[in-house]
């Protein structure tokens, strides 16, 4: 098949306007709009057009869908290649090996991809945008993301993302697109099956009921949480629900968890959350996806509440929405919303459905009350404690202002899930202390663990995450459970305890290991994407 | 890798596990008197929050998301 190259370099506001136009043959769309405006923004200086592109996910559309209208349709794309610098140059000269090599030179230019299809209406199949680059990198980090390949002209051009695709409201509405977002990313970071929208249209129809049957075709504009829940255990996900609790005045208010804090712990994690956001006023809601955050380093600490997480420095949620754009700010308090975007965590969150990997059986929320609980305890008990591990008479007295703020639930917490490896390699590289290192290092760990991090707002605040520091964590095991001992590590400032199974004895209670320490200081936070410390670490002094 | 070298990282391990002041506590009694177990108020709490996410279904009914 022939492929062609157009390469548009627009100049100016009236020539990316024609641009947008141009692409989706003539006719306006806020999507398409708003990602050209935001590459624009990054530094975008041409657009490489490729076409014919069969694109996989338009092509499960059309075999399901649109290939059975009346009205003629192709089944080709077109895939824009976004660079933030003049293409025009690779594909001077004749030699093939010589343009294949300076496209592949463009490399570290690249800003993502836009496969649109030939559907004026939703003209956006799928894009990726790159991560790594953000309107205000300082204060932005995509969390949830994974590493895409996109090869053309005999070129490889790899990029970090979290994928986007539009609803066209005829195999998909939002909430389809919604599980597209987050089913595409399991499947290129974690290997899950691959999903198209028809795909999971079907699994989230499957049972049916009469809810979907005021829409034609079936599913098209709207999904129920019942149904999403559907398509997202087909998906091999295993979603947990939160919504508002108790009805305060007749309106239902969220008591026992805080939606930001919950929504931090797992998009921490690098899971993907789906918020169900509906405006006053508004019959019909709308999903979008949290992919990341935008944190400040002025929060007023004066003003924490008890038991505060590091959440509490989150101003916005970085969301994918189908119809605005990739990592669009969602201001999570309504004094902080503004024109930019138009929902707001505070006031218009309906639900969150956190798709969970299996082998996860207790929430974040869980994990983080009983690490809390337990450090409670050891912070409590300490002087027995310590004595217990350095001997009668013994005097041991180490980091006593910590304690007392962790006794009076004043600490801020940041629980993750990651893998019990990963937890291990990284502890290994840090600073912490030398027994608690020594005693990993032959210490199994589940697949997951839950670890909550607690450390003073004061060392937590900054925006460089190499100048974070903590003073404890515990790790609790994921597949664990209320109806048994399921903590694994209680590491305070100068004190730590292990819970361990012995696999020979399978004693209700595990054996705890407790070891006193007569120092103790800072190490570092968890940082996403870095499997030591040696970017945080100073060289020493030649 | 010899049969010597495989005892020498071996004995590394027993080494650092050989640390005077690391206690192993097995008695179960000893276990409770530390206070090593999730309190009964935290227990109440987690109870409490399962049960919040177990009925969130009901509280949205027949949203939609569209």
């Amino acid at each position: 098949m022939k492929v062609s190259a157009t390469i548009h370099k627009p100049q100016d506001d009236t020539e990316w306007q024609q641009l947008w136009l141009s692409l989706n043959y003539g006719r306006s769309n806020p999507l398409l709009f708003s990602m050209l405006d935001r590459a624009r923004k990054l530094g975008c200086v041409s657009i490489l057009e490729e076409g014919a592109y069969i694109d996989r996910d338009f092509s499960a559309a059309y075999a399901s869908f649109y290939a059975l209208l009346f009205k003629p349709l192709s089944k080709y794309c077109r895939r824009l290649h976004l660079f933030s610098c003049d293409a025009t140059p690779a594909f001077a000269g004749s030699d093939p090996a010589v343009i294949a090599n300076a496209v592949q030179g463009l490399s570290t230019h690249y800003l993502g991809d836009i496969v649109l299809r030939p559907l004026p209406h939703a003209p956006v199949s799928s894009a990726r945008l790159s991560s790594s680059h953000l309107l205000a990198p300082e204060r932005q980090e995509v969390t949830v993301k994974s590493k895409y390949a996109v090869h053309a002209f005999g070129a490889e051009f790899n990029l970090e993302a979290m994928p986007l695709a539009q609803q066209d409201t005829r195999t998909g509405a939002c909430a389809q697109a919604t599980m597209w977002m987050a089913g595409r990313h399991f499947h290129t970071r974690h290997a899950a099956p691959w999903f198209s929208m028809p795909d999971i249209t079907e699994v989230a129809l499957n049972p049916t009921d009469s809810g979907i049957t005021r829409s034609l075709p079936a599913g098209s504009e709207y999904l129920t949480p019942d149904n999403m829940v559907r398509a997202l255990r087909a998906m091999g996900r295993h979603p947990v629900t939160y919504a508002p609790d108790v009805l305060v005045n007749g309106v239902l208010t969220w008591q026992n968890v805080r939606p930001r804090d919950v929504i931090m712990r797992y998009v921490d994690s690098g899971i993907p959350v789906i918020l169900g956001l509906q405006q006053t006023g508004t019959s019909i809601g709308h999903g979008v996806v949290a992919v990341g955050v935008e944190r400040t380093d002025a929060r007023d600490l004066a003003t924490l509440p008890s038991a505060p997480t590091t959440g509490e420095f989150v101003t916005h949620l970085l969301v994918n929405d189908d119809q605005r754009g990739s990592y669009c700010r969602m201001p999570v308090n309504a004094i902080d919303r503004t024109s930019e975007y138009p929902f707001c965590l505070e006031t218009d969150i309906k639900f969150l459905l956190v798709p969970l990997p299996e082998k996860v059986f207790i929430t974040a929320e869980t994990a983080e009350l009983v690490g809390r609980d337990l450090l409670k305890q050891v912070a409590a008990n300490r002087v027995t404690l310590a004595a217990r591990s350095l001997g009668p008479g013994s005097t041991w007295d180490v980091d006593a202002s910590f304690y007392d703020l962790i006794l009076h639930d004043v600490c801020m917490a940041r629980t993750y899930l990651t893998y019990g490896w990963k937890y291990k390699a990284r502890m290994l590289r840090n600073q912490c202390a030398e027994h608690l290192r020594k005693e990993l290092l032959s210490t199994q760990f589940p697949k997951y663990v839950w670890v909550t991090e607690f450390g003073l707002a004061d060392e937590l605040k900054h925006l460089d995450p190499c100048a974070r520091q903590i003073r404890a964590h515990t790790v609790v095991d994921a597949s664990g459970s209320r109806f048994w001992e399921s903590t694994l590590i209680v590491d305070a400032p100068g004190l730590t305890v292990f819970w361990q199974f012995d696999p020979a004895n399978f004693s209700v209670t595990p054996a705890a290991v407790i070891e006193a320490a007569p120092v103790a200081s800072p190490y570092w936070t968890k940082i996403r994407g870095q499997a030591d410390y040696s970017t945080c670490a100073v060289p020493a002094a030649a | 890798m010899t049969g010597n070298q495989q005892d020498m990282s071996f004995q590394a391990l027993s080494d650092m596990a050989n640390r005077s002041a690391r206690v192993v506590i097995a008695d179960p009694l000893e276990f409770d008197q530390l206070h090593l177990r999730v309190t009964d108020a935290v227990m109440q709490q987690i109870r409490s929050l399962e049960e919040s996410i177990l009925t969130a279904e009901e509280r949205l009914g027949t949203f939609r998301v569209g």
